[in-house]
């Protein structure tokens, strides 16, 4: 089996906390949408992280993998053109093909450079996003369409939403987890702890980062499109290096080594950004400075903290 | 090494169960503090009337987005020293929009599904108000557009029931000071424009002017908000030689220009203008750069009874003088705040036929009233000329106005604004 | 097209590209000797305006202008020897990181010193006009600007030429471990470098001010661009920051001049371009970070 009974259990548990969030939310004052938020950027963070934490590679430029996808959705399903069902399949396409070509592109590159050029690919499209204002709105952004029906599901009201992308969600964790349990996985760590050695066994280094590029590029665009149907609009700031900076942050913080640790990561970033922000417009403060200990003294994010000499 | 046995293994699957429990918390801490944190809700429910605040407090517009807030705060302590709307005590939730459209609809959200409001106040970047627009549409909450300008608020498919803007449009505002600039000092004219549909709505008004006028477009530039260096755009200006600059700018990128506007010596060659300019502006650009005839909704030289008292009452309590932004933001609450005592409930499907077609003192010479076919609130619109030098007598003296139009005069006529609002 | 209007677009675009050459200095020697990716210069650029702010008012402007860099400087001091020092050694995506956070952090620290909304700040008096040259035409204090940086520019050429320091800094650059074992105290150079860097930032700070204006995010528009010009020009080179400051300066201009649409998109496209094809940039060191 692909999945340990432990992964099932720690999954399973997982979901089991996360399914029974809509009715508890506004019983403690908070909203089933900010539910729906975390596994969305839970599920960016994840994916991202598989090329993050996984196979040790920085990209600053994911953001144009969720912003591609999301607008792509608000595009696709605008005055009703395509279905959902067919409309997200397409959107999450559009971001593995980008990914695809891109990263055949800039693999070769390594370390900062490749950083940089995924910032400048990623700016690049936040700068066309911004200006072609007859596709995309430009600074306004992309209206007029909203969620509606999936086969025959309604899912405009908000808890229903939570419970489609819990769907997707599941999903993600169930194929992440699996990824990283094969034989796959294990090379892109072994490529992660020393790209030199994995050489000289033979591996195909750069095919393998690139399929983790693309890997974790789709479920950017799958958190971009889910995303932008739980807002229903689109904006050019999805595609902004900021918001890549923002799954690096999750995966940091929450623990790059760790399964659950972006997501505990997702958590952690909703929780300062919407809750401390009610008290003063000033959470980055925290936020970045939460960052930098965790950066300089908890390298393996907060759930590292719970697993010492457990690096490799 | 790594794999040991016995009780090696158990203590890291120990360790590891913390773990993952941090990572289950996370998903009810992020969700479940958040409620905590923002206090119980149901307590007082019955007693408050909750009215959400979307401004911007950080970004290019962020001295406009107090003042909005300000000016609404106001109306607030007005009505509560009455006893409030309908006897319950009105409170506010105040968000930060950011001067972006993503944050405002995020925020919206939050004040809509969280703290759950029925009536949201606010903005100042038509990006925001727009995506806010359509937010509020689809969960039937009443938006008070305040302080956004862009013509599609209220014109065209973007237009919305649950929408009214408190302020002027930017035809009201071009017809107003566009007309007055041709006059005076020559029609051919080049525009720099912010580039989102504020912008672009505020040149096409004054370019629908212009060319009804008989004057011609000498060039244009579009420029990304949240520009501050306009130096090679104002060399490409100084070049073709226009009559006018028409800069479809505001805040931060407003004072930038001017400035530079300035210091490229253009002051001499040609005038300058716009759809908006206020005092918040004005004081970061400097009496001694500041210039040009702009549209304003506002100010603290219209004479009447009313506007005196809004200003007396602003300055006891915030110890300046408002800016027009300060003033809409007052309108804006208050009249809100208006029509649900007017409906005799707080109900969004009852307050909203209140509005529609109601008249009241908007503090100007002639009344203002809130046009049902869309939501447009119809008022005096004025042409401000920006003092400079010598002649600024006190350090809030720096607008004259130098023209006003009726509102009628100005808006949108049916024939031009296809729009048809939604059913309730 | 008219020839005094392309001129002036030129003129305007090097003088641009002069404060980009100041702020790239300043990366390039952090990059080139500690091999951090300094993402917080542009916040401590912009604390150099606001500090200038600050300082002006007591001391006018030449006052503001001599003292707001080193009160920059020091601080990127203290931020060097209490954080950054502790990544050197480490994958350079460490120290990319932390600076990250560290931006973050300080760019709120701003909004929370100073308000979220912008300051004025004006040039000295004298330099308020303009100069009308007939072929040409520019703002007096621009043309300072532009003055003062060439001559810093000289100042530092001599520094890192012909001054022992200025050749250890230069060593440093080129291999810090081989200045180690040779008997330099490394740890002050680093902190000395990244004090010198930082220093530059601000400096850039105020000379930008009357500009552009003094506002929270003033950082986030510089620091990407200063990126573009450090890996156009090459990591670590003197020469590589001056000439990839001027070019992309008069890449944006020209743009705003002819193609305004995609000048934004032009400078990330140069520095994709230059990173896929020649990613140690015009002068830079091969390997330096492959």
């Amino acid at each position: 089996m692909i999945w340990s009974k432990k992964d099932i259990l720690w999954i399973g548990a997982v979901a089991a906390l996360f399914a029974v969030m809509p009715p508890l939310l506004p019983k403690i004052g908070s909203s089933i949408p900010v539910g729906t938020e975390i596994m969305i950027w839970g599920i960016f963070a994840m994916g991202f992280n598989v090329l993050l934490g996984g196979t040790g590679i920085l990209s600053f430029g994911h953001a144009a993998f969720f912003g591609l996808a999301g607008y792509a959705m608000g595009l696709l399903i605008l005055k009703d053109r395509l279905p959902l069902v067919l409309a997200i399949p397409a959107a999450v396409l559009g971001a593995f093909l980008a990914a695809v070509l891109i990263g055949a592109l800039i693999i070769r590159k390594r370390g900062i450079y490749f950083a940089m050029l995924t910032i400048a690919f990623g700016q690049m499209f936040y700068f066309i996003a911004s200006q072609w204002n007859s596709l995309t709105g430009g600074l306004d952004g992309l209206t007029g369409f909203k969620r509606t029906v999936f086969l025959g599901f309604d899912i405009k009201p908000e808890v229903n939403f939570f419970y489609f992308v819990f769907g997707f969600f599941l999903l993600t964790l169930l194929f992440v987890r699996a990824l990283m349990n094969s034989s796959i996985g294990k090379t892109l760590v072994a490529i992660r702890e020393n790209v030199h050695r994995a050489e000289f066994l033979g591996i195909d280094v750069k095919k393998y980062q690139h399929f983790a590029f693309v890997v974790s590029a789709t479920f950017s665009g799958l958190a971009g499109a889910l995303y932008v149907l739980l807002l229903n609009f689109a904006f050019p700031e999805l595609l902004h290096w900021k918001t890549s900076g923002d799954a690096v942050l999750m995966s940091v913080i929450g623990g790059m080594r760790a399964f659950f640790g972006p997501l505990v990561g997702a958590g952690v970033f909703v929780f300062l950004r919407d809750i401390i922000s009610t008290y003063t417009s000033h959470w980055a403060l925290p936020l970045g400075a939460i960052f930098v200990v965790f950066v300089l003294f908890f390298q393996k994010g907060i759930l590292g903290i719970f697993e010492r000499g457990n690096g490799k | 090494m790594k794999d040991g046995k016995g009780t090696q293994v158990s203590r890291r699957n120990f360790l590891k169960l913390s773990g993952m429990t941090a990572a289950g918390a996370a998903g009810v801490l992020g969700g479940g503090l958040s409620g905590i944190l923002s206090g119980p809700r149901e307590v007082f429910a019955k007693e408050e009337l909750k009215v959400g605040i979307l401004d911007p407090y950080s970004g290019p517009y962020a001295d406009s987005g107090r003042e909005q807030t300000n000016g609404a705060l106001i109306a607030v302590d007005e009505s509560n020293k009455k006893g409030g709307v309908l006897g319950r005590l009105v409170t506010t939730v105040q968000e930060d929009d950011a001067t972006n459209p993503g944050t405002s609809v995020q925020k919206g959200k939050k004040l809509i599904d969280e703290v759950g409001v029925k009536y949201i106040v606010g903005g100042v970047s038509s990006a925001t108000g727009l995506a806010v627009s359509a937010l509020c549409q689809e969960k039937k909450v009443i938006y008070m557009s305040v302080g956004c300008h862009s013509d599609d608020i209220t014109v065209g498919d973007k237009a919305h029931r649950h929408t009214f803007r408190p302020t002027c449009s930017n035809t009201m505002l071009a017809r107003a000071t566009a007309s007055y600039i041709a006059d005076k000092f020559g029609k051919k004219w080049y525009f720099i424009t912010s580039d989102y549909s504020w912008g672009h709505t505020g040149r096409d008004a004054f370019k629908k002017v212009l060319a009804g006028k008989g004057g011609k477009v000498a060039g244009e530039d579009l420029t990304p908000l949240g520009t501050t260096d306009y130096s090679s755009f104002l060399l490409k200006v100084r070049n073709a030689r226009p009559d006018v600059l028409v800069v479809s700018l505001y805040g931060n990128d407003l004072v930038s220009c001017v400035k530079q506007f300035n210091q490229f010596g253009m002051r001499k060659e040609m005038q300058i203008g716009g759809p908006l300019n206020g005092l918040e502006m004005a004081r970061v650009i400097g009496k001694d750069s500041n210039v040009g005839y702009w549209g304003m909704p506002w100010d603290i030289t219209v004479d009447t009874k009313g506007s005196k008292d809004f200003t007396g009452k602003y300055k006891g309590k915030y110890g300046k003088v408002p800016s027009w932004r300060a003033y809409l933001g007052y309108v804006g609450m208050q009249q809100l705040l208006a029509g649900i005592e007017r409906a005799k409930s707080p109900e969004v499907k009852k307050v909203i036929p209140a509005l529609e077609g109601a008249a009241f003192d908007g503090l100007k010479a002639n009344k203002s009233y809130w046009r049902e076919w869309d939501h447009q609130c119809i008022q005096d619109t004025y042409c401000g000329r920006a003092k400079s030098g010598a002649e600024v007598k006190h350090v809030d003296d720096l607008f004259e106005i130098v023209a006003m139009r009726k509102g009628d005069d100005v808006a949108h006529t049916r024939a031009e604004n296809p729009v048809k609002l939604e059913a309730l | 097209m008219d020839l005094s209007l392309l001129l002036s677009q030129l003129f305007n675009g090097i003088a641009m590209g002069m404060l980009y050459v100041l702020m790239a200095m300043g990366l390039t020697i952090i990059m080139g000797t500690m091999g951090v990716v300094n993402f917080s210069h542009g916040v401590l650029f912009a604390f150099g305006a606001y500090f200038a702010y600050l300082i002006a008012g007591k001391t006018g402007f030449f006052g503001a202008l001599l003292l707001a860099p080193v009160v920059v400087g020091l601080i990127g001091m203290v931020l060097e020897r209490a954080l950054v020092a502790r990544v050197y050694g480490k994958d350079p995506l460490y120290g990319l990181l932390l600076t990250f956070g560290l931006a973050m952090a300080l760019e709120e620290v701003i909004r929370i010193g100073w308000g979220t909304a912008g300051l004025p700040f004006s040039a000295p008096e004298f330099l308020s006009s303009f100069i009308d040259m007939k072929i040409m035409f520019y703002p007096a204090y621009r043309l300072a600007v532009l003055g003062f940086i060439l001559l810093l520019i000289a100042a530092l050429w001599f520094f890192l030429e012909r001054t022992t320091t200025g050749k250890i800094v230069r060593a440093g650059i080129q291999d810090s471990v081989m200045v180690g074992i040779l008997g330099v105290n490394t740890k002050a150079l680093f902190t000395g470098v990244f004090g010198l860097g930082t220093f530059l930032a601000g400096l850039a700070g105020v000379l930008s001010a009357p500009m552009s204006g003094i506002m929270p995010t003033m950082g986030d528009n510089v620091i990407m661009p200063s990126f573009i010009v450090i890996i156009l020009g090459g990591v670590g080179s003197f020469w590589g920051s001056v000439t990839g400051g001027l070019m992309l300066g008069i890449i944006v201009s020209m743009c705003v001049q002819f193609v305004p649409a995609v000048a934004e998109l032009s400078m990330y496209l140069v520095m994709a371009l230059v990173l896929l094809v020649r990613p140690r940039g015009l002068f830079g060191e091969e390997g330096l970070f492959e």
